[in-house]
């Protein structure tokens, strides 16, 4: 039993390493891409559609001064729109993983933020929000933390892997991934780079 | 391959690399820039607007709150949606104490009747009942047309109220002039007014309703253990702000 622990634990490393080379790697890359970018997307885009739900949602969380709520309330939501959209089409997925895993922060540290100090609101996620029934909090709480927690990880993985398969990035760089998957050696395409002169 | 021609072949591959790099910035603008004005044009056309010249219901206070009551200090503002569940408890547990308050001369209670749960619950429902509440205070009967209001709530949230309920609330709150209320309730007379009181509300950071505050400082429901132990925080409230 021990041993057999043993060599499957031993044999980890080179179970990754091949995970890492599988021509599958590009295609989780793009399930990741496409499922944060629809996420974020729709997020934004109900919100900037709903511009007096979205102000009270900021508010609800008695956080931001009254001077900056507005801007927050707006700015947020076009931010979510922008990075879901490049994010679908894959163009400067890395750059958008990265502001997307931004804001999933700040989500998560403001949903939490409103809970520890004993606040009933709906987070506003995805429209609506604002001060609501105590009823359910802490699931409620629990679970919006749970989702963006989920789809941080999602971000997180984009951006160390941010090659993936019907994107524009690709389209427009060809070189970063062989068209022949099965001669694939190595992936991360970075390995491939010639060292400078 | 000489010397030469691989580091032309190399000079090329920079160049194309750049050249790419280049495409997909540009593209990138494009496409955030794309995003952005439709956002822009998005936010903007679903702002509610707000007309500083929409007509008033006579005696409301400037700060465009309904004001009940002789006394003019502390002032305990309300925030309420007619829609709002949690506001008919709210009116059902501690009206009379509100009544006895303005009554006694010991506060005087503003009211701020908002309308964003028309949102929420996709009608127009807290629209046109804030509008008709509007109408009733133009008739000098507001105090009594909210209590009515708010006692035939619709049991189920999002029912709404229809223009002919709101017409016979003004009828049972002692309206004199029906034909004017009546016109008053639909042509929305007050429409503007609503959106108004609604926005200025946010302005004031509410973010839900309800929400009472006395002297500008807010009594929080959630921090009462029962109505009882509420109505005595709101009164202990008033009398350290009197």
């Amino acid at each position: 039993m021990n041993s057999w622990i043993q060599r499957h634990v031993a044999s980890l490393p080179s179970m990754i390493d091949t995970m890492m080379r599988s021509p599958r790697m590009p295609w989780i890359s793009t399930l990741a891409r496409l499922v944060l970018g629809v996420v974020m997307f729709y997020a934004g885009i109900l919100k900037l559609f709903e511009p007096d739900e979205a102000l009270r949602a900021v508010q609800a969380y008695r956080i931001l001064p009254a001077a900056i709520d507005d801007v927050v309330a707006f700015g947020l939501p076009l931010l979510e729109a922008v990075v879901g959209v490049l994010l679908l089409l894959g163009l400067g997925t890395r750059l958008a993983a990265w502001i997307a895993g931004g804001l999933l922060i700040v989500f998560i540290a403001g949903i939490t933020s409103a809970w520890v100090r004993g606040l009933s609101i709906d987070c506003g996620c995805f429209g609506g929000g604002g001060d609501v029934l105590a009823t359910g909090k802490a699931w409620r709480y629990t679970s919006e933390i749970l989702r963006d927690t989920g789809l941080l990880v999602l971000a997180i993985w984009l951006a160390r892997f941010p090659t993936s398969r019907l994107a524009l990035d690709r389209m427009l760089d060809p070189g970063s991934l062989p068209d022949e998957l099965d001669q694939i050696d190595t992936y991360p395409s970075e390995k491939h780079k010639e060292p400078s002169a | 391959m000489s010397k030469n021609d691989s580091r032309q072949a190399k000079q090329l591959a920079e160049q194309e690399a750049a050249r790419r790099r280049r495409t997909r910035n540009i593209l990138i603008g494009a496409v955030v820039a794309v995003v952005v004005v439709a956002g822009i044009i998005a936010w903007a056309s679903n702002r509610t607007e707000t007309d500083a010249t929409a007509a008033v219901p006579a005696g409301i206070d400037s700060d465009l709150g309904v004001p009940v009551g002789t006394a003019s200090s502390p002032v305990v503002d309300i925030y309420e949606d007619f829609q709002c569940p949690i506001c008919k408890t709210l009116e059902d547990n501690i009206g009379q104490t509100l009544q006895q308050i303005t009554d006694n001369g010991d506060a005087k209670v503003v009211y701020h009747i908002m309308s964003f749960l028309d949102n929420n619950l996709r009608n127009d429902s807290s629209t046109r009942a804030a509008n008709a509440a509007g109408c009733a205070q133009d008739q000098g009967v507001f105090p009594a047309y909210h209590a009515e209001v708010f006692a035939n709530q619709p049991v189920n949230e999002g029912d709404g109220y229809t223009d002919e309920q709101l017409i016979t609330f003004g009828e049972t709150a002692g309206v004199e002039d029906m034909d004017q209320f009546r016109a008053c309730v639909t042509d929305g007379t007050f429409a503007g007014w609503v959106t108004r009181v609604e926005r200025r509300a946010e302005d004031d950071q509410i973010s839900g309703t309800p929400t009472v505050l006395v002297n500008g400082t807010r009594v929080d429901l959630g921090q009462a253990s029962s109505w009882d132990d509420y109505i005595n925080q709101l009164t202990i409230a008033i009398q350290q702000a009197g």
